[in-house]
């Protein structure tokens, strides 16, 4: 898969009610900064994944700054990852050469990461100080480890109204995540989002993410006799993963079959059958990998 | 980051539907009962090495026996 599920509905999530989430995970008010938008990175894959593009690359402004324009990087990661000081470093580097807060000459962002750790404890920040050369690098993105939050801490703030209802799909990350008191809380407070599609996203995230915390049984299981919409959003990215598992399957047994029978694949047949996405022709091409008689036969056959 | 328990699910699931589809042009019909088995196995690495036997296999109970899908 090129996205990653947890990975796209960590994304969907930030952006769903963004000022909300960036104060959370900013620890700041509504008053302390500006929302001017996302940045445009589609021209910048992160590095080390040259298919993922990050496109939660927020462009704030620092109020009590006066204004001073900031990128700030939004990467979520399913588990800490050992490289990811490097990639940020790099990553940074490369919003800060590519992008600008505005068309004036010399602009530039002020740049900062946010690291949000579905599971486990990661702590990607260094510091390099070299003090009788004078030397040094910082690089400090804000990491939240979710297994680090209790559950429990973290509703109570959305009862109180300091902690965003949008926060709540993430619980099942969080510590006491599976305790069925919690998810009870957890239902009651989702109810009383007044958008049907929002509380139907709620409610899918959340299991996408129990997935991620092993909990998913004791979550479905709760949301079972929830009166909600399914989200959209989910139930598209289950189908498109769906679709795309059999894709790949497909081509890997079509070629696994043309191996079989004739040893030895030509490399451009091999990479148009990789580069073909069309299930019914890749179904077609399988039946014809069986009755071929030749690899030319099933070229020719096939109208590769 | 890592892959969903579902996505893995789904891929073995699209591995059985191979097997059964070669299966079914090399043999016309597949018993229920081992369209079945086939259906309920998540495990790759035996789907993998299934999927070769379909090919190899004289018959369906050729396939049954060295799968152990009886």
């Amino acid at each position: 898969m090129s996205q990653n599920v947890f990975d796209q509905a960590a994304r969907y999530l930030a952006k769903l009610d963004r000022v909300p989430f960036l104060c959370w995970v900013l620890e700041l008010q509504p008053a302390d900064f500006v929302f001017r938008g996302w940045v445009d990175t589609r021209r910048l894959p992160f590095p080390g994944e040259p298919d993922r593009v990050n496109d939660t690359v927020a462009h704030l402004e620092d109020v009590a700054g006066g204004n001073v324009p900031w990128a700030v990087v939004l990467e979520f990661q399913l588990e800490p990852e050992p490289l990811m000081f490097g990639r940020m470093l790099v990553y940074e580097g490369q919003v800060w050469l590519e992008k600008k807060p505005s068309d004036l000459p010399g602009d530039r962002f002020n740049m900062g990461a946010v690291v949000i750790n579905l599971t486990g404890r990661g702590h990607c920040g260094r510091e390099m100080d070299w003090p009788r050369a004078k030397l040094k690098t910082i690089l400090e993105p804000r990491e939240i480890n979710l297994c680090d939050r209790q559950a429990q801490t973290v509703m109570d703030g959305i009862v109180a109204g300091t902690v965003p209802r949008v926060i709540l799909p993430l619980i099942p990350l969080m510590q006491g995540g599976d305790d069925a008191g919690i998810i009870q809380l957890w239902l009651a407070q989702a109810s009383l989002e007044a958008d049907n599609r929002r509380r139907g996203d709620y409610g899918g995230l959340a299991l996408v993410f129990a997935e991620a915390a092993k909990c998913a049984d004791v979550w479905k299981t709760a949301l079972k006799g929830w009166n909600v919409v399914q989200s959209q959003q989910v139930l598209e990215w289950q189908a498109e993963a769906r679709a795309e598992a059999l894709v790949d399957s497909t081509v890997a047994h079509i070629l696994r079959l043309l191996e079989i029978r004739f040893q030895q694949i030509p490399a451009d047949l091999a990479n148009v059958l990789r580069g073909t996405t069309d299930l019914a022709k890749l179904q077609t091409y399988f039946d014809l990998a069986v009755s071929a008689v030749s690899i030319d036969g099933f070229r020719q056959s096939a109208g590769l | 980051m890592k892959q969903s328990q579902q996505v893995l699910e789904w891929q073995a699931e699209a591995r059985a539907e191979s097997i059964l589809r070669l299966l079914e042009l090399r043999f016309h019909e597949v018993p229920p009962d081992l369209a079945e088995s086939l259906r309920t196995t998540t495990d790759f690495v035996k789907l993998t090495a299934w999927f070769d036997l379909a090919y190899s296999a004289a018959s369906i109970e050729a396939f049954r026996h060295r799968t152990g899908l009886c």
